[in-house]
């Protein structure tokens, strides 16, 4: 009877139970993307059809 | 980002009074007066933060306060989810106000067999009212603190809980760094690991939710995930911290003192902290 039910199951049985509860992962793989797209942009802009038409 | 995941739990000491002496409890060895939070200082110290949970418990029973329900309606009404532990002896006094307030979560603190067959009819009563009246809220726990003297109570406590359909069984260690009471002891890691694997049987045959005690790492999940405001304002790190304090909530607000120097050298040398360094919890 000392901690809060929050704590001792991660939030997982009160308020967030759904898409939040991956938010730490959402926010990471969206990271990533930001990253690979940002070492690759060169690439990526080269291969979109407008960078074609110019 | 980090902000984010970081103390999303307050947890507010609304009482230090209780109307029981449980062997295992700290509030034995503490010597400090009855005192319960107004509800302008607890609205106060809700608003001097941004969190997304509140537990509304110390070392006190919190139904022994009469605005406690005015407590959750205002955080609700901001948005914050509510949840307290309870020894569960007033329950059925305060069933009509438990469901008028939306509480989310409510778990009872059991230790041992005669406290769970003393407050059996109450954790019936209000399992029944919420059935009867399609109430989804709330969340009903047990919340089973776990010792050498209760280790084979464990299973049978386990079974009166999905005969009385409770939603999910929370274990945790006992914390006895105070030696609050001498035959009062921690399981071994090896009894701990035994009796885990057994109770996780049984909790899939009985289909009942189980949450077990994580690896006890450092900064530790009370500390990662929450911070404690005592009945007199003061700021904690934790419950069994009293001493540490970090600031006043009242006077300062409970954001301001997570951005303290003062609070992150606390989280800094947590490892090498008199009672951190031998908490098991």
């Amino acid at each position: 009877m000392c901690a809060p039910i929050s704590v001792t199951t991660g939030g997982a049985t009160g308020g967030c139970t759904g898409i939040c509860r991956m938010m730490p992962q959402i926010l990471a793989s969206l990271g990533i993307i930001g990253v690979l797209m940002w070492n690759f942009r060169g690439l990526l802009v080269r291969c979109l059809p407008f960078s074609k038409a110019a | 980002m980090f902000k984010l995941f970081r103390n999303t739990t307050l947890q507010v000491e609304v009482t230090t009074a209780c109307n029981l002496n449980c062997t295992i409890c700290l509030r034995r060895g503490l010597e400090r007066p009855n005192k319960f939070l107004s509800l302008d200082d607890f609205k106060r110290v809700l608003d001097s933060g941004s969190f997304r949970y509140v537990g509304l418990h110390g070392w006190g029973e919190p139904l022994l306060h009469q605005e406690l329900f005015e407590m959750v309606e205002y955080a609700e009404s901001r948005g914050v989810h509510t949840n307290l532990t309870t020894n569960g002896t007033l329950v059925g006094e305060r069933l009509d106000e438990i469901f008028r307030s939306r509480l989310r979560e409510i778990a009872f603190g059991i230790y041992d067999k005669e406290l769970l067959s003393e407050v059996s009819p109450q954790v019936e009563g209000l399992v029944v009212k919420r059935k009867k009246g399609r109430f989804k809220r709330p969340k009903i726990y047990f919340d089973i603190t776990i010792y050498q003297g209760n280790r084979d109570q464990i299973p049978e406590m386990m079974r009166f809980a999905a005969e009385m359909k409770i939603d999910a069984i929370i274990l945790h260690r006992l914390f006895n760094v105070y030696g609050v009471d001498s035959e009062a002891k921690c399981l071994s890691e090896e009894e701990e690991r035994e009796l885990f694997k057994e109770i996780k049987g049984i909790a899939r045959s009985l289909k009942i939710e189980l949450y077990l005690p994580e690896r006890h790492s450092y900064p530790c999940r009370i500390v990662r995930r929450s911070i404690f405001v005592t009945a007199d304002g003061k700021v904690t790190p934790c419950t069994y911290l009293l001493e540490d304090h970090l600031g006043d909530a009242f006077e300062e607000g409970v954001e301001r003192i997570l951005r303290s120097e003062v609070y992150g050298s606390f989280v800094k040398h947590i490892k090498q902290h008199p009672i951190c360094s031998k908490c098991r919890w």
